[in-house]
């Protein structure tokens, strides 16, 4: 006998695709969710695309900023484009890198729909993963939209790469530094130390990806040049829950100074750590959560004396070392009504600055023209001066008024201070409760 | 001396974040993989109370732990029971549920809502300080998961021997059918079993937290622990995922003190794969030598 699907049956299954549609439409709705700034119907609008992955700290730094760079323009009359005054409009999207699981091809799918359905004039912000920003430079060259990275992106591999066909990728640039950057700052802090403490041993500690150890290993290489003896290392799985082993190593090999790469928040455990055992080592290097601007309250004060690496430098209270950093730091404040974090943050809210520039020079959207005017873009910003190498990768040196700055900050009674570089330090170096 | 002392914590840490997957798989035979998006949950759940509405840090704990419990008994009784005996079905069903958890917890600008991005959120540590054994430094928090860890074991061996509950559970998990035909509801008890499995999950959450931050991601690490020390010891059995926490915890520490830190995830996933060359069932598992008897 034939089985016959009962009434209920039926509706069950009308109801659970009603169910299923309405998810997805929702779905759709809420991806689609991205346009910002200008609120204009403005055919004629610059429009910026902002891709950024919006579930890391990165994507949200650089969404905050670009918004915010975004309204002040837009609040202050516009883009002068040719005589008219045309406001910004942002097209922002979720490139989703630094999730767990998207591959570089999901990612090069967002931004290829961006370029194609939203008729962007210029893009910026991330994705911060190296790895898709390298991938994206053939995808900016094929459709030749301008276009600045700003967040993360940190390898020296990116500028490497445009160096080597300048005329192919002629309309990439990077607003964001690289390792090579923040290693010769540590080396030059780690000197600052040794004269101010007379320390000489490190021990260097990194999570096992290839980023974080490339880092750890140009600190060492470095370090060792400037006369530090490394007295021990160790790498560590990406996330660890228990860093017992390495504080312990590091308080038996007789170090005075723990540099530490990791780029998990799961290293929260390991600062507590360091401070509960009283670690006879200053804690120094790039560790997420004593980059979050609520960190001392966060991990119950046991971040002080901790040195990070702030990033592009200008996300600091106190910075005024170019009459812009003050402005952004005030503005974030006032817009968000919490401080920025460093990552991102600067390079992207100068990034849309520098678009605003180049097309007021320009006078009209030519893409090629716009490439032009971006490479001889030479202009104050929130970070520091502003220019391109001719690899298309922003200078970062130790003077502001000269170049861009990376800052490396120092908790101190529950306040990030800025020790590095000392043109836009607001503070002197200390050493751990238990080492004074 | 470090190794035994920080050996026995991690494996109290592992044996914690596997104990209410451990006890819904051995009740109801339910691979619940929204236990770790539970553990997440109440971590945030937690902090939101705490911080967002001020109240009393215990108060907030037991209000998360209610949420949290309901939520597991919702989550079977609206969603897991439509497909219970389909094994490829829960995982995917569960798995769903704790992806849009985990990634709820992110969104943003949706009523107002930030997302919980960052390394910003943290639970305080029930105890300050910092005491010595034999030479070895170990806060007051560390102390605790241990404590924490012997109240769950003797609280649940008690449970399930003296507690009416306890003993359908004990019968559910030795023979679901002869339980049933002695009048105990499988349902019920499943229902029961993933309340109790989903506040485990949120006591280990509650303890654990306070030694890093809470982050969404944490919730995919916690889930993997589970299912590690739970095959390996033996789906199901109490006494296997005790034993496989503390083979865990006691190899990883030793790894990490002896030296070799980064391949503390090789060794343990070498474990996995000896233990069940050579117990396929796990340690304590039963289920493919009665197949393979069969």
């Amino acid at each position: 006998m034939r089985f016959r699907p009962s009434f209920d049956s039926n509706l069950n299954k009308v109801i659970l695709i009603i169910a299923i549609l309405s998810v997805a439409v929702v779905g759709v709705f809420l991806s689609g969710c991205g346009s910002s700034g200008g609120g204009s119907a403005d055919d004629d609008a610059l429009v910026i695309g902002i891709t950024v992955g919006r579930a890391s700290i990165y994507g949200q730094n650089s969404e905050y900023s670009a918004k915010l760079a975004a309204d002040e323009i837009n609040a202050a009359g516009g883009v002068d484009i040719g005589g008219k005054k045309v406001p910004i409009k942002l097209e922002i999207v979720d490139t989703r890198d630094e999730e767990p699981g998207v591959p570089t091809s999901d990612v090069l799918l967002t931004v290829e729909k961006l370029l194609l359905e939203k008729g962007v004039d210029a893009v910026t912000g991330g994705p911060s993963m190296s790895e898709c920003s390298m991938a994206l430079l053939d995808l900016y060259a094929k459709y030749k939209v301008p276009n600045i990275v700003a967040s993360g992106t940190w390898t020296p591999a990116w500028n490497k790469k445009v160096a080597e066909d300048p005329e192919k990728y002629k309309y990439s640039f990077r607003l964001s530094g690289h390792v090579a950057y923040w290693a010769k700052d540590a080396a030059a802090l780690l000197d600052q130390i040794k004269e101010e403490f007379g320390f000489d041993k490190l021990y260097v500690s990194s999570s096992d990806a290839a980023h974080t150890q490339a880092a750890a290993g140009a600190i060492k290489g470095l370090a060792a040049e400037n006369g530090w003896t490394v007295v021990g290392e160790e790498t560590h799985p990406m996330g660890s829950s228990d860093y017992s082993a390495l504080m312990t190593d590091v308080a038996k090999s007789g170090a005075q100074v723990l540099f530490w790469w990791d780029c998990k928040p799961e290293v929260a455990i390991g600062i507590k750590q360091w401070y509960d055992m009283e670690v006879p080592a200053m804690l120094f290097g790039f560790l997420n959560p004593l980059d979050e601007p609520t960190g001392w309250d966060d991990l119950d004060g046991k971040v002080v004396s901790a040195i990070q690496f702030n990033g592009e430098g200008g996300s600091l209270p106190g910075s005024d070392f170019t009459p812009l950093t003050s402005k952004f730091f005030d503005g974030f404040v006032a817009k968000y009504d919490t401080e920025p974090r460093g990552c991102g943050n600067v390079p992207t809210y100068s990034a849309v600055y520098a678009l605003k520039e180049a097309y007021e020079k320009v006078g009209s959207k030519d893409k090629e023209k716009i490439a032009e005017a971006i490479a001889e873009i030479e202009m104050v910003t929130a970070g520091g001066y502003l220019k391109f190498g001719e690899d298309h990768q922003a200078v970062y040196g130790t003077n502001p008024d000269e170049t861009l700055v990376g800052q490396w900050l120092q908790w101190q009674d529950g306040k990030r201070v800025c020790i590095y570089p000392p043109a836009a330090a607001t503070g002197q170096i200390q050493l751990p409760p238990w080492m004074q | 001396m470090d190794v035994l002392i920080y050996g026995l914590v991690n494996s109290v840490v592992y044996m914690l974040m596997a104990a209410g997957f451990t006890l819904v798989y051995g009740v109801s035979r339910l691979p619940n993989f929204a236990h770790g998006a539970l553990y997440v949950l109440t971590g945030f759940l937690t902090w939101t109370f705490v911080n967002s509405l001020n109240l009393n840090y215990f108060l907030s704990i037991v209000i998360t732990l209610v949420i949290v419990s309901a939520l597991g008994a919702g989550l079977y009784a609206f969603v897991l029971k439509r497909v219970r005996g389909m094994p490829v079905s829960e995982i995917i069903v569960s798995f769903a549920i704790a992806l849009i958890i985990l990634e709820g917890l992110r969104l943003q600008d949706i009523g107002g809502f930030k997302g919980f991005i960052g390394s910003s959120y943290s639970l305080p540590a029930f105890l300050q300080g910092t005491f010595s054994i034999a030479g070895v430094t170990l806060d007051y928090q560390r102390l605790l998961i241990i404590v924490v860890g012997v109240v769950v074991v003797v609280g649940m061996w008690v449970f399930t021997r003296h507690q009416k509950v306890g003993l359908a559970f004990r019968g559910m998990a030795q023979d679901e059918r002869a339980a049933m035909m002695l009048g105990i509801d499988s349902d019920r008890m499943a229902v029961v079993a993933l309340a109790v499995g989903s506040a485990l999950a949120g006591v280990a959450a509650v303890t654990i937290y306070p030694l890093g931050q809470i982050t969404a991601e944490s919730g995919y690490h916690v889930l993997n622990a589970a299912l590690a020390v739970c095959i390996v010891g033996g789906l199901g059995s109490w006494m296997g995922a005790i034993l496989a926490s503390f083979i865990f915890g006691f190899a990883t520490t030793a790894a990490a003190f002896f030296g070799a830190p980064r391949y503390q995830d090789v060794i343990l996933f070498a474990l996995i794969i000896l233990v069940l060359i050579v117990r396929p069932s796990g340690l304590f598992g039963r289920q493919k030598e009665l197949e393979e008897r069969v």
